[in-house]
């Protein structure tokens, strides 16, 4: 079997790195899987060298179908591919449609969207389902097939190396997204200083952000130089995975954790990949997440407009964590978005086109 | 808590509406919004039809214009080494050197995207010696110090502009090493 991903963002992010998971799951038993991405934002840098990667306008993507003969193609959030991907008249690729977003704005598309194109829609959790099936007609089907979660760079094991986490004193915490409003990475900033001044020694590292403009860069720098935090914060534009399992490890070694400050998620990616390293999580308490994760002491959701809150959480974040609580919840995460988990939900949703 | 954190979750909240006003701005400026508009007013046919044409036609030559400029730019050889392993190079964003480096092998380049792209494919480590700030390489300068780099805050020229105080608060913060210049205005 021959499959295509396509997606408009060649980006360093959640969901090209969730396409590169499911490409390398499909590739493991033996199923062909190529990517295209109509713009390269970083990508290829890292990368290198990769045949079933490709860049390019919608005229190579049409060259792609018609040279690789695909049996199923899978556009995310990109309309303006779905054509190109069913190829010519004489060959129709089935094509479904992944939705990722959940914003108001990313779904948009939706409404102009002729469903009679795909062969079925899909998005990666149930709480994403209902934003997706509010735009649908009443008899077009959806499944949900979870996101791979990648354990085998994510995990606990460095933690247990306990001679390499240098003790500096400093409680790390971490932020990982687009600097977006959606992902509202000003908040992460105001509680880095607030957390700053009620524990003292903290620090921040906001993790994304590469292709950020220009106006969202200074203001970056300015608000972090008008809270005070300018030498408490630490801009990592781009992280690969390893390094950013080594962050997560190190942030909950140090008695911090991850701040979640979205306005709404669909899978919550990066949370899940900081959990199975054992950082614990200071989450906006969004529905998706109670979907995602089981309940657990590392876990621990406030309203994320309550400062109040997300001080007694970062105060609490050392009574609760405990080694057992920590890698009874890799385990069980790494269980539940495995390879296996995405690989039966997809075999099931393909027998059904 | 205190007051003045209050007065900072207002100004975030006031400046996720302005992101989203901007989102619709930016929505009601796309060329697919304008096109619709345009066809509003183009029917039925006559002299506004031609008027839409011409609009059209503007549209194109621009469109044309800006992918020819963007092929330009991403030909532009940013390998200033000539793809020699350099023991340490020395990189200045902009035009002066402190005097306690040898000046063998250093790129000066006032261009902040060539140096933050070469920054992106490196496979080296060396010295990035900033005399200016600029967000496309302050965005950087963790990232590549986790790698190895070492940054020096070298400022030789005065610089003004909206956002420069928090720029300069930011790379005093995270550079290895701050050398006054003496002479500097």
């Amino acid at each position: 079997m021959r499959l295509l991903y396509a997606y408009r963002y060649g980006i360093i992010g959640g969901v090209s790195t969730q396409l590169i998971l499911r490409r390398n799951a499909f590739q493991e038993v033996g199923i062909d899987c190529d990517l295209f991405f109509s713009q390269d934002n970083g990508l290829s840098q890292v990368l290198h060298n990769d045949d079933s990667v490709h860049y390019g306008k919608n005229i190579h993507l049409k060259k792609l179908i018609y040279e690789r003969k695909f049996d199923l193609a899978v556009i995310v959030d990109s309309p303006e591919l779905i054509d190109v991907a069913r190829g010519p008249a004489y060959r129709r690729n089935p094509v479904l449609l992944d939705v990722h977003t959940t914003t108001r704005t990313g779904l948009s598309y939706l409404n102009d969207l002729n469903f009679r194109k795909l062969a079925g829609i899909i998005v990666p959790s149930s709480y994403s389902s209902r934003f997706v099936r509010s735009c649908l007609p009443d008899n077009k089907e959806l499944t949900v097939v979870p996101n791979i979660i990648d354990s085998n760079v994510f995990n606990l094991s460095a933690q247990q190396r306990k001679a390499e986490v240098t003790n500096t004193g400093i409680r790390e915490f971490v932020w990982v997204g687009k600097l977006d409003h959606h992902k509202n990475w000003r908040l992460a900033l105001v509680y880095a200083a607030m957390l700053n001044e009620q524990l003292g020694n903290v620090c921040l590292n906001v993790v994304g952000g590469y292709t950020a403009p220009e106006n969202q860069a200074e203001a970056f720098f300015e608000l972090a130089f008008r809270l005070g935090i300018s030498d408490r914060v630490n801009w990592l534009d781009r992280v690969n995975s390893t390094d950013l399992a080594a962050l997560f490890q190190r942030c909950g070694a140090s008695g911090g954790a991850m701040l979640i400050t979205s306005r709404d998620e669909s899978f919550g990616m990066a949370a899940a990949e900081a959990l199975l390293c054992g950082c614990p999580l200071i989450a906006n308490d969004l529905p998706v997440f109670h979907e995602i994760f089981p309940t657990s002491p590392l876990i621990t959701y406030v309203d994320i407009w309550q400062p109040d809150q997300v001080v007694t959480a970062a105060k609490a974040i050392e009574e609760k964590y405990t080694k057992k609580a920590a890698s009874d919840l890799s385990v069980e995460l790494a269980d539940r978005y495995n390879n296996r988990a995405f690989l039966s939900a997809f075999n099931s949703l393909i027998q059904n086109i | 808590m205190s007051k003045e954190w209050d007065k900072y979750l207002i100004e975030v909240m006031r400046e996720n509406v302005l992101s989203l006003e901007a989102e619709l701005e930016a929505v009601r400026n796309s060329v697919r919004f304008k096109i619709g508009g345009w066809v509003m007013q183009a029917l039925p046919p006559g002299i506004q039809t031609v008027r839409l044409v011409w609009k059209l036609g503007i549209y194109y030559l621009r469109g044309k214009k800006r992918a020819s400029a963007e092929k330009t730019k991403n030909e532009i050889s940013c390998s200033p080494f000539n793809g020699h392993m350099i023991q340490k190079p020395i990189i200045v964003f902009g035009t002066d050197l402190p005097k306690v480096y040898n000046n063998y092998k250093v790129w000066f380049e006032r261009d902040a995207n060539l140096i933050a792209e070469f920054l992106d494919t490196c496979d080296f480590v060396g010295v990035l010696v900033l005399n200016k700030t600029d967000h496309r390489l302050l965005r950087r300068i963790e990232r590549i110090r986790n790698l190895g780099w070492k940054i020096i805050w070298y400022p030789t020229r005065c610089q003004k502009g909206r956002g420069y105080v928090g720029r300069v608060a930011y790379v005093c913060s995270h550079a290895d090493q701050v050398i006054s210049y003496v002479g500097a205005e």
